[in-house]
């Protein structure tokens, strides 16, 4: 390759250059064009309080319509209710943590903790409650009929507030991996809604607390995760 | 460390505190300090991209996908975090989008050959008849460029990119151009239905053809 060509080479790259930052430059003329003032996000402190207050007020809720019946009462008499109460209350933290943190950049370390964490409480609490079953095996008082769906309703309806909060933070945020930012929404979100029921629930089997508690947010998980996903993504785009 | 050990360091903190200025200002509609912001950081994005992204086009598509990013995702800037890693955030998962966006697809857009869906869905355009009345009009008063994006878009199905190359614009201008006929759009037939007007209208999807492509 001669000199010349090479020179005729280099101009061409300089040309498509050129090219390419002018388009640059025009979006940036486009985009100066199209801004508009915006609120900023909340901080994320601000946030997991308001999620926090609102879950304490529905507790409250519940425990004063149930008059006494709670589970919580024996929280260190059973250490199979224990277990599973420390492990619902790491996964609503970590979850919920992990949910606010998807929606902001540059937090990304924050979400995969959190995450990590909601997911190894949730592991605890399901392995307490399976070691549970297995200790007692036959022993094991059985679960009067309909009370796990009772209970996995009452935790559903009760995750629907913080799962409102969560996603109105993620819709004004930016979730730059809208199916993990679904993932830990979900998952926070049910696990704070299955600690009230499980604070609140008077029936402490370990198969129970299995089927009607720590089932929230598995189940809350596999069925919206797709959807929520689908939707973080249309709404990033 | 004082400020007359580490000059580099200092003048590093004095633009991020800018920035940051800026940024605060354009949250707050300021256009003066948004032109600032995005043109000094055009080059520092596209610094970062081209280390990981080699072709000029690609690289150039990621720094301007970076840029709509910033755009669209300003809200979650807040004053009291830094700038430069909220920044640096965004454009490693424009970056990520990128390479994962080119696995899906294949390269498929090498093959592309733009004569063949030129003309394919000519019956499909504005008033063409297939589209419902209110939403031909809401069309058909958008200023040509948008007009134009947002008919390759939805109506002809076209993805972001194979838009962006028939127009022969970036695809970040596209999806700006296509972004403010949606709105414009979306705000003509709301007031065509708070006027008693609405008959037909239904969204693009449903009248012409779905997009099948993703978008670039």
């Amino acid at each position: 390759m001669g000199i010349g060509e090479t020179t005729a080479l280099d101009r061409e790259d300089e040309i498509e250059r050129c090219r390419v930052t002018g388009a640059s430059d025009r979006l940036i003329t486009e985009l100066v064009e199209d801004l508009e003032p915006v609120r900023p996000i909340p901080r994320l402190r601000l946030a997991f309080a308001v999620i926090l207050s609102l879950w304490a007020v529905m507790l409250g809720l519940v425990l004063w319509a149930k008059e006494g019946d709670a589970g919580v009462q024996s929280l260190f008499m059973d250490w199979i209710y224990f277990g599973s109460f420390v492990g619902l209350m790491v996964a609503s933290f970590g979850g919920t943590i992990s949910a606010l943190a998807a929606g902001v950049p540059g937090r990304e370390k924050v979400e995969i903790r959190g995450m990590l964490l909601s997911l190894v409480g949730l592991l605890a609490a399901a392995a307490a409650c399976l070691f549970g079953v297995y200790e007692l095996g036959q022993s094991a008082v059985p679960s009067p009929e309909g009370i796990d769906a009772m209970c996995f309703q009452e935790g559903a309806l009760l995750s629907l507030l913080p799962a409102g909060v969560i996603l109105s933070f993620l819709v004004r945020g930016w979730a730059a991996h809208p199916v993990r930012a679904a993932l830990v929404a979900l998952l926070g979100s049910g696990a704070l809604g299955a600690m009230i029921v499980h604070m609140s629930c008077g029936f402490l089997g370990p198969r129970h607390m299995l089927m009607g508690h720590l089932s929230v947010p598995i189940v809350l998980v596999l069925l919206g995760i797709y959807p929520l996903a689908v939707v973080l993504r249309r709404l990033r785009r | 460390m004082s400020r007359d050990q580490n000059p580099r360091e200092e003048s590093a903190d004095e633009l991020e505190g800018r920035l940051s200025e800026w940024m605060r200002a354009a949250q707050t509609g300021d256009a003066i300090a948004y032109r600032n912001l995005l043109e000094t950081i055009q080059p520092k994005i596209r610094a970062i991209v081209r280390g990981k992204i080699r072709e000029d086009a690609a690289a150039e598509d990621v720094v301007q996908n970076s840029l709509l990013s910033i755009h669209r995702g300003r809200s979650t800037y807040r004053a009291e975090r830094p700038f430069g890693p909220w920044m640096r955030a965004i454009v490693r998962n424009s970056i990520i989008d990128h390479f994962r966006e080119r696995k899906r697809r294949g390269d498929r857009e090498v093959e592309l050959v733009v004569e063949d869906w030129a003309d394919e869905s000519e019956g499909n355009e504005a008033g063409g008849g297939v589209l419902a009345p209110e939403l031909a009009a809401a069309l058909a008063a958008l200023p040509e460029a948008q007009r134009e994006a947002v008919t390759l878009i939805q109506v002809k199905g076209l993805s972001v990119a194979e838009a962006a190359l028939q127009v022969g614009i970036s695809s970040g201008a596209l999806k700006v151009r296509a972004h403010r006929g949606y709105r414009a759009m979306r705000l003509a037939l709301e007031s065509t239905r708070e006027n008693g007007e609405w008959e037909s209208a239904r969204l693009p999807r449903s009248t012409g053809k779905t997009r099948s492509r993703g978008a670039g």
